[in-house]
């Protein structure tokens, strides 16, 4: 076998060299799309508020039977939640335990406005260091707790250590006064923000605002007391620790944390992040779960699509694959063939078919496999499946090969006749395969790709049927072809196609394998491309310009004037944007005020690819749902009756969804805004510290740069790369397969005046025809795909676009398919030649 | 003068069947391929007796049927109907491990083609073996050995087909076809591709495989060289055997051949090709029976009589 192989060296190289590379791309392209999940995922927890990442359980003193009297049992009562949580939440915490207990808000005796929370939390003493006096103690009289301020709260206060507050019938000696040892930590800034400093807080109709100050009890001495106590438990998640794979678990297991809570279930509203009161006083609350649930969306969207890319590049190394397989059972026929004649049963010609197969591909696989280990991703053995099921589909198909070959001892072929009736088998699997593509389109679009491993094959299932049709339709168009070019003097056309149409039965494999290849890489071409314009599209419409510059507290001329006279400052328009509330109905409606000079604006953004609708007459545009009204009024910029002349839907950079939209004539006397084309770095230096600066590249950058995105176009690149390399590869392939016959036939033309440039045009007609036709038909069904796919998979929400907004260009696709049957032809119109001159 | 008793046992007597003996027997053998649209008959009721450690050569023109022929004797081929049978087996009637058992052990096969014969990547004791190895017989270096040096190419054994001529390399495949001591030789044109020397020298080394192992040996060829050399010659032409050329030696140490049509089980004869056209026979003959032949007239000729 060894020999064997070694006698056919080349095209075993060529094998192995595919079956690298097919094993390389299948396991290390989901890895490293699966360590970018996983990054994204992380970043997902690391970037949103602390607030909404940890799980919070709340217990209410004043409606529990039997509240934690000590910090014992406020212990205890950690350990026994965090025990209470399903394994799959246990294993995303990261062990540090946070709890403690605060009193309802109690006045200050004599102290208007100004009130006291008492509080203890268990590792508060670790981030304080006292200034002054020491922490608090247990105090043997009633009514009365220790008590120690941060330092600068209780100046504010004119609190002094030794001072005694008294509250609501109880008394606060001060023992002390700390310092935050890193005010900056989110223990300070987020979680206990009165501990650090006075909160303001302007109840609705009250003249002056309340102050809240918060000191530090001692634990067991606060628990005791009488006082009404809310408890927490914080649980904190290890960021790392969410990864693609257990994502969906962990959001089943934050939604079964809100039921196992003891007595929250009624309470707790865990699906939107919203905690209420459950019985009992427990509840648990939390942002994680709908955090979770968006990520898993845009998850599964990414996963579909790189299914469908995966799916594609399969069908093309497999099919590659086989060719290369095809082809080196072609080059061991006559050693077979004899061992056959020598005595060989079927069973061992089998055996050795496979076998020399499987000494180049598997290795080639494994070493594949191997390398894909370089690739940074996390370790799956699912991963492994891909290389494994590629070298035990090229050993089966060379098996089957062999056997199907040698069965008959005398299998010689026949080379007058070449047209096979199909067989009824053979045709009720076409239909089958058809019927299940069609089937599973309309299932995809109506049902979204999913988890559903059916229909994730379904696009690669398409694009097979696409080119089982496109077999069955190919002569057709090659016999009009044939009857034209006979009418013609010269005889190297007809040759050309005569020979294509002797070798359509031979291209069956081909076509399955180039028009898929072709098809999945025009669908990649076409997503990257749109997702690249997609996101240029939605950084426009995020900054409405190329720079935006906000300023809160107004934009006056002279600034405006400075920014306009900035040398690489080409125009600028100056804008009124804010927030009202249109007066129609009996409560109004919440709108975004846009008061700028639509006209100014369309020329600054012309030949961007926003949209500006054009000025009205008179009046104001306003959206549909108040274009109703002949008129109302806003407060802002200025006290104003508006009358709507037009519908606007949206404005970029303006406003949200739930907001009505009113855009009035420009208010220079107003200008928070400027919308300005020219060089960022000239306006970000010419501006104001305070001032918002944010360009249309930065936004870009932005966008562009999330884990997930570019990890998806990365994906998309060296997908449609690796299928672009593949069918090139079953291009030469197929050429190689017919070289002899294909020489032979010109050296018996050549000895009978065939000329170079004719067996050129031969050669190139020869192969054309199935290259013509897997090109177009690739191209067509690629295009198609995102139609055909629909909702199934829908990539805007990447570009943070809506539904339907996405673009589809087919130019970049058109160039790819057409670059690769120029590249595939101009090699068969050299290689003519040369086959010619042997 | 037999009496009545005499007859009767005669009559009662076991008949032997048509070629009981014959080591190599063709009864009425039809063989007919069939693709999509065109049938092409390229045996129509061939008829052949070769008996036990016999050398023959089968000549015809192009398209006669000699290779369909051979190739259904070394059971490369399925005939379509008709009896065939080698050494006792029954061709038509083999299973798929009765076919493996007689190509391993039954037949050996020589082509036209010196390439064919042979693998490359293997030296020529390597191809000898492997027959052995493919039967699962134990690979007797020593018989391999004992071969190639009966076939007078010992000195190639360790070379590859690449590194030898096409003489050698048909002696080798001679080697490799009785490798497994099979009973029979079936060889496709051995010479074909050889100068006249050569040709000379593999069509001795078959003669003396045949002599010496007591192969029978069936030749097709095109060679006259061949077709003079060996004890009897069969003719075929349009799938049927049409004439034998019987050899033997003179008592002066001369070969005298003698050409004779074949008269087949249901009566039928050809006629060479040159006869009919000499005397411009058609579509019909007259026959007549004389006392110790039959004469053939051309149908207008006996008319006009």
């Amino acid at each position: 076998m060894i020999r064997l192989l070694a006698a056919h060296r080349g095209t075993a190289a060529l094998l192995a060299l595919l079956a690298l590379t097919a094993s390389l791309l299948v396991a290390g392209l989901p890895r490293a799309l699966e360590a970018s999940l996983d990054e994204s995922a992380e970043t997902l927890l690391r970037t949103s508020p602390p607030l909404t990442t940890t799980l919070t359980v709340n217990m209410n003193g004043a409606y529990n039977f039997d509240p934690p009297k000590n910090v014992e049992q406020v212990t205890r009562k950690d350990a026994l939640w965090r025990s209470a949580m399903p394994p799959s939440v246990q294993g995303m915490l990261d062990g540090t335990a946070r709890y403690g207990y605060l009193t309802n808000k109690m006045q200050i005796t004599n102290g208007r406005h100004r009130y006291l929370y008492l509080a203890w939390i268990n590792d508060t003493d670790s981030r304080i260091r006292y200034v002054e006096g020491k922490a608090p103690g247990r105090s043997d009289a009633p009514k009365h707790f220790e008590v120690a301020f941060a330092a600068k709260p209780a100046a504010q206060f004119g609190i002094k250590i030794g001072d005694t507050v008294p509250f609501e019938g109880y008394q606060a000696t001060v023992t002390g006064l700390y310092e935050p040892l890193d005010p900056d930590d989110a223990f300070w800034t987020v979680y206990n923000k009165g501990m650090s400093k006075v909160v303001e807080k302007q109840e609705p109709l009250a003249d002056e605002p309340d102050h809240y100050i918060t000191g530090l009890a001692n634990g067991d001495a606060l628990a005791s007391g009488e006082l009404d106590l809310g408890y927490s438990w914080v649980f904190q998640v290890n960021p790392a620790a969410l990864t693609a794979r257990n994502a969906r678990d962990v959001l089943a297991g934050v939604v079964e944390a809100g039921d196992k809570v003891p007595s929250a279930r009624q309470g707790t509203s865990v699906t939107t992040g919203i905690s209420t009161q459950g019985q009992g006083g427990v509840s648990l609350a939390t942002g994680l779960d709908q955090l979770i649930a968006e990520f898993l969306d845009r998850l599964s969207t990414t996963r579909a699509l790189m299914a469908v890319l995966l799916g594609g590049l399969a069908v093309a190394c497999l099919g590659t694959i086989a060719l290369a397989v095809r082809l080196l059972g072609a080059r061991m026929h006559g050693s077979l063939s004899l061992m056959r004649a020598r005595g060989a049963s079927l069973r061992r010609i089998t055996a050795i078919g496979g076998g020399v197969t499987a000494l180049a591909v598997v290795p080639a696989a494994l070493a594949g496999a191997g390398l894909s280990f370089l690739v940074r991703g996390p370790s799956l053995p699912m991963l492994l499946a891909g290389p494994v099921a590629l070298a035990v589909a090229a050993v089966a198909y060379a098996c089957a090969e062999a056997a199907r070959d040698h069965r008959q001892p005398l299998n010689e072929r026949r080379d007058d006749i070449v047209a096979r009736k199909p067989s009824p088998k053979r045709i009720a699997l076409e239909i089958l395969v058809v019927l299940l593509g069609a089937g599973g389109v309309q299932l995809l679009r109506t049902r979204g790709l999913g988890d559903d491993p059916f229909l994730m094959l379904v696009p690669a299932l398409l694009t097979v049927a696409a080119a089982l049709v496109a077999l069955r339709l190919y002569p057709f168009p090659l016999r009009l072809l044939l009857r034209l070019s006979a009418r013609r003097r010269d005889a190297a056309p007809y040759l050309g196609l005569a020979m294509a149409a002797r070798a359509a039965t031979g291209a069956t494999l081909p076509v399955l394998t180039l028009l898929p290849a072709l098809a999945i890489s025009a669908y990649g071409a076409v997503a990257a491309d749109g997702l690249g314009t997609a996101q240029r599209l939605a950084a426009w419409q995020r900054v409405g310009a190329e720079i935006r510059v906000e300023r809160q507290q107004g934009i006056p001329a002279d600034l405006i004037e400075r920014i306009r006279r900035t040398s690489g400052v080409k125009e600028v328009v100056p804008a009124a944007i804010g927030q009202s509330v249109a007066e129609v109905g009996f409560r109004g409606r919440d709108a975004a005020v846009v008061a700028v000079d639509l006209n100014a604006y369309r020329r600054l953004v012309a030949g961007s690819p926003l949209d500006i609708p054009r000025p009205p007459a008179g009046g104001a545009l306003v959206s549909p749902d108040v274009a109703a009204m002949s008129s109302f009024d806003i407060g802002w910029p200025e006290r104003m009756t508006v009358r709507p002349q037009g519908k606007i839907t949206s404005l970029p950079g303006v406003g949200s969804p739930d907001l009505a939209l009113v855009v009035v004539p420009a208010m220079p006397q107003h200008t928070n805004t400027l919308l300005i084309s020219g060089d960022p770095a000239a306006v970000k230096a010419a501006v104001p510290a305070g001032t918002v600066v944010r360009t249309m590249e930065d936004e870009l950058a932005q966008i562009a740069a999330a884990p997930l995105t570019s990890s998806l176009m990365t994906g998309l690149r060296v997908v449609t790369l690796a299928l672009a390399a593949y069918t090139l590869v079953a291009v030469a392939i197929m050429l190689i397969s017919g070289a002899a016959e294909r020489a032979r036939a010109l050296r018996l033309l050549t000895a009978i005046g065939l000329t170079g440039r004719q067996a050129r045009v031969m050669a190139v007609l020869e192969v054309g025809p199935v290259l013509v036709l897997a090109g177009f038909a690739g191209l067509a069904l690629g295009l198609g795909l995102p139609t055909l796919l629909g909702k199934g998979i829908d990539l805007s929400a990447y570009a943070g676009l809506r539904f339907g907004d996405y673009p589809i260009d087919p130019v970049m696709p058109a160039l790819l398919a057409g670059g690769i049957a120029l590249v595939a032809l101009a090699g068969i119109y050299l290689g003519g030649s040369r086959a010619k001159s042997r | 003068m037999q009496s009545l008793a005499d007859l009767e046992a005669q009559a009662g007597a076991a008949k032997a069947a048509f070629g009981a003996a014959a080591h190599i027997l063709c009864d009425n053998l039809v063989r007919i391929y069939k693709t999509e649209g065109v049938e092409v008959v390229a045996l129509q009721g061939l008829d052949l007796l070769i008996d036990k450690g016999e050398l023959i050569a089968i000549v015809g023109a192009s398209g006669s049927g000699k290779s369909t022929l051979l190739n259904v004797l070394s059971g490369l081929d399925v005939p379509t109907a008709g009896l065939a049978r080698v050494a006792g087996m029954d061709l038509l009637s083999m299973t798929a491990r009765d076919r493996l058992r007689f190509r391993r052990s039954v037949v050996g096969f020589i082509w036209q083609q010196t390439a064919r014969n042979l693998l490359p990547y293997l030296t020529a004791q390597e191809n000898v073996l492997l027959p052995m190895r493919l039967a699962a017989n134990k690979a007797h270096r020593a018989r391999a050995a004992e071969l190639l040096d009966l076939l007078g190419v010992a000195d190639c054994a360790g070379r590859r087909p690449g590194e030898m001529s096409g003489g050698q390399q048909q002696r080798v495949a001679i080697a490799v076809a009785l490798a497994n001591s099979p009973e029979v030789i079936l060889a496709d044109e051995p010479t074909g591709e050889l100068d006249s020397d050569t040709s000379e020298d593999v069509f001795g080394a078959l003669r003396r495989a045949n002599r010496e192992l007591g192969v029978t040996t069936v030749i097709v060829t095109h060679d006259p060289m061949v077709a003079d050399q060996v004890d009897r010659t069969i003719g075929i032409r349009d799938g049927r055997t049409s004439s034998e050329t019987l050899r033997r030696t003179s008592e002066d140490g001369g070969v005298i051949a003698e050409e004779y049509a074949v008269l087949d089980r249901a009566g039928r004869l050809q006629l060479p090709r040159d006869f009919m056209s000499a005397l411009e026979m058609e579509r019909r003959v007259r026959l007549e029976l004389e006392r110790d032949h039959i004469g053939v007239w051309p149908a207008n000729q006996g008319d006009e009589q």
